[in-house]
């Protein structure tokens, strides 16, 4: 059965004390096709699970099929949860600063056919964001797009098969991203001063020789403007980061 | 549809008919299109290298070449031809006549990887297809194969499944040597030179049609080594005089004759060869244990001709041996761009500074650009 939630809340942009009148949107959900679509406008709201009274528990979200489509604009947003579906499309927007994104997906299942796009315009955003610690993941199309400085990326697809393209523009921004298992293809425009950029692409390699790898797949393509940046590559054709 | 064909074949009858009674004159009649193509490649015709290759119609005698890039090519007949990075085939014959026994289809596969299956309007007889490779003649009576080929001529040829998995025919590989059919799935010969013998074929195990490229003939699968080192070990019985050859080597790519020639050209994507790449190193263990040198930079060639105002220290335009990285200006932007086991491309914006540090299997060194100052990369690429 076809679900369908769609949430629309409008903040006061006057409030700017949120501590105890921040909007809380609590999901727990289960089934297949899910289409969420949340507009959240103001400051200090959340989404994740059912308690947010320390650091925010996670929302769990689980079926196949599923189109994710949240729009942050303010600053201090929170957004927490393990989401695991095949077949997903995944558009986050966020406008504002000092936002925190804390996100799994595929944490309790499967999350294979993934289409996931991120465009961030603030500055101070911290995301923690990973895909396919426990469960197969294959075939991942992801995006990022980041306009802004002193954000915090920490991003790992853990999954085969994954195209992960990423735009930055601004100065100070940390990231830190991890590719694992095969087929492993990354482009990466960087436009900004004082960067520190940390890209680990494990097991995407061929190995010496004899295993019948004959077509490097691990593949990264940096573009750079920058002053004062310093980036990291560690391209391995083992699992281990050592 | 068809009737559309056969006005074209029609009208490429009348070209062959035109061509014998007009001395010089050319060719303008389509026999295919680019139906697919991504990256860099070009269609050479009567030495105009056409650059857009989107529905670009085929005629007789153009050359198709990739760098990095692929094509797709159906013929009338919807023969399909693919190519994949850094490969050339001429279109060297084809007409078609309502008697398929009277029509023709003749092309030379020169270099690189490529794919052929025969076309599915059955207007070209099997017997009347032929391919050719620097080393060999396929003959078809099966439908899909790939062939690749090196610097060398040295040709590797698998026969394809079809859609079901079962043998697309046959096909027959034959040189001065003698001749080899292949009959299986994912079956495969090696032709060294043109006067040794195709190698006994051999069923390659756990691939697929899109592994298949230049890698293959670089780095053979195992079943090929072993196929190869029978054939030479052969041949090194029979007294053959090949006792020098160790077809494992592979030294010849270690030399270019044209090296002090290329230094004098400008250096770009197109120029990137994938099989110039010492793949050796890292993928057959018969290279005796290697210093690692650490690249001094006052002892490295510096260089800014050609790069838009770049300066390069531990590197130079081009191919460099020594990391493996060619080094070229896009757009007015400085490239380097390495492609063993992985690919690490890295363009550095007009004006930047830095240096890129590399440690790799069998290489460490640094590449610094400008003055070395502003932006620090620092790459670990192994196995």
């Amino acid at each position: 059965m076809k679900k369908l939630i769609s949430l629309i809340l409008l903040l006061s942009t006057t409030n700017i004390f949120a501590d105890t009148d921040d909007n809380e949107i609590i999901i727990t959900q289960t089934g297949d096709t899910l289409k969420l679509y949340i507009d959240q406008e103001g400051f200090g709201n959340k989404i994740g699970g059912n308690d947010f009274t320390s650091s925010g528990t996670a929302m769990l979200i689980t079926g196949a099929t599923l189109e994710f489509d949240l729009d942050f604009t303010g600053n201090s947003n929170i957004l927490f949860g393990p989401v695991t579906a095949d077949n997903s499309y995944y558009k986050l927007d966020f406008t504002g600063d000092s936002n925190q994104i804390d996100w799994s997906i595929g944490a309790t299942g499967s999350s294979d056919d993934s289409d996931i796009n991120f465009s961030v315009t603030g500055s101070s955003n911290t995301f923690d964001l990973d895909q396919g610690t426990a469960f197969s993941a294959e075939r991942l199309n992801a995006d990022l797009i980041v306009i802004g400085s002193s954000n915090v990326f920490d991003v790992d697809w853990e999954a085969d098969d994954v195209i992960w393209n990423w735009d930055i523009t601004g100065a100070s921004n940390n990231i830190n991203t991890l590719q694992k298992d095969g087929a492993n293809e990354m482009t990466v425009e960087l436009n900004g001063d004082s960067a520190d950029v940390d890209i680990s692409q494990l097991s995407g390699t061929c190995a010496a020789s004899g295993n019948g790898c004959a077509t490097p797949n691990a593949i990264i393509t940096l573009d750079i403007t920058s002053d004062n940046s310093t980036i990291q590559i560690n391209q391995k054709d083992s699992a281990n980061d050592s | 549809m068809i009737t559309r064909q056969f006005k074209l074949i029609r009208k490429i009858q009348l070209t062959t008919v035109s061509l014998f009674l007009s001395i010089g004159f050319v060719f303008a009649d389509p026999i295919g299109d680019i139906v697919e193509s991504t990256g860099v490649g070009k269609i050479v015709r009567q030495n105009e290298d056409l650059n857009n290759l989107n529905n670009l119609p085929i005629e007789l005698n153009d050359i198709a070449e990739t760098a990095m890039g692929s094509m797709k090519i159906e013929f009338l007949d919807k023969a399909q031809l693919d190519l994949k990075e850094h490969s050339e085939v001429l279109i060297d014959e084809i007409y078609y006549d309502p008697d398929p026994s009277l029509s023709k289809m003749s092309m030379k596969f020169t270099m690189g990887t490529a794919r052929f299956a025969s076309g599915s309007l059955g207007l070209v007889n099997k017997a009347n297809i032929d391919i050719q490779t620097p080393t060999a003649t396929i003959g078809i009576r099966g439908t899909d194969f790939t062939t690749t080929i090196d610097e060398l001529g040295r040709s590797l040829i698998v026969l394809l499944p079809d859609a079901n998995g079962s043998p697309s025919g046959e096909i027959s590989v034959t040189n001065l040597g003698g001749t080899v059919v292949l009959s299986e799935a994912y079956q495969a010969t090696m032709v060294s030179t043109l006067d040794s013998a195709p190698t006994n074929p051999v069923t390659i195990n756990g691939i697929t049609p899109s592994m298949i490229d230049n890698m293959f003939i670089v780095n053979p699968p195992r079943e090929v080594k072993e196929a190869i080192e029978d054939s030479v070990a052969d041949e090194q019985d029979q007294d053959s005089g090949l006792l020098d050859v160790d077809f494992l080597e592979f030294n010849e790519l270690e030399s270019d004759a044209l090296t002090d020639t290329e230094k004098d050209l400008e250096f770009s994507e197109l120029d990137i060869d994938l099989l110039e790449v010492d793949f050796l190193r890292d993928l057959l263990d018969v290279v005796e244990a290697l210093e690692k040198t650490r690249v001094v930079l006052a002892d490295a060639q510096a260089s800014g001709a050609g790069l838009a105002g770049f300066t390069l220290k531990g590197a130079q335009i081009g191919f460099n041996k020594d990391s493996q990285f060619n080094v070229f200006e896009q757009d007015g932007n400085l490239v380097f761009f390495r492609s063993v086991n992985g690919v690490i491309n890295i363009i550095i914006g007009a004006g930047g500074s830095g240096f890129i540090d590399v440690v790799t299997n069998d290489y460490e060194g640094i590449m610094q650009f400008n003055d070395g100052d502003g932006i620090e990369i620092y790459i670990n690429q192994s196995n």
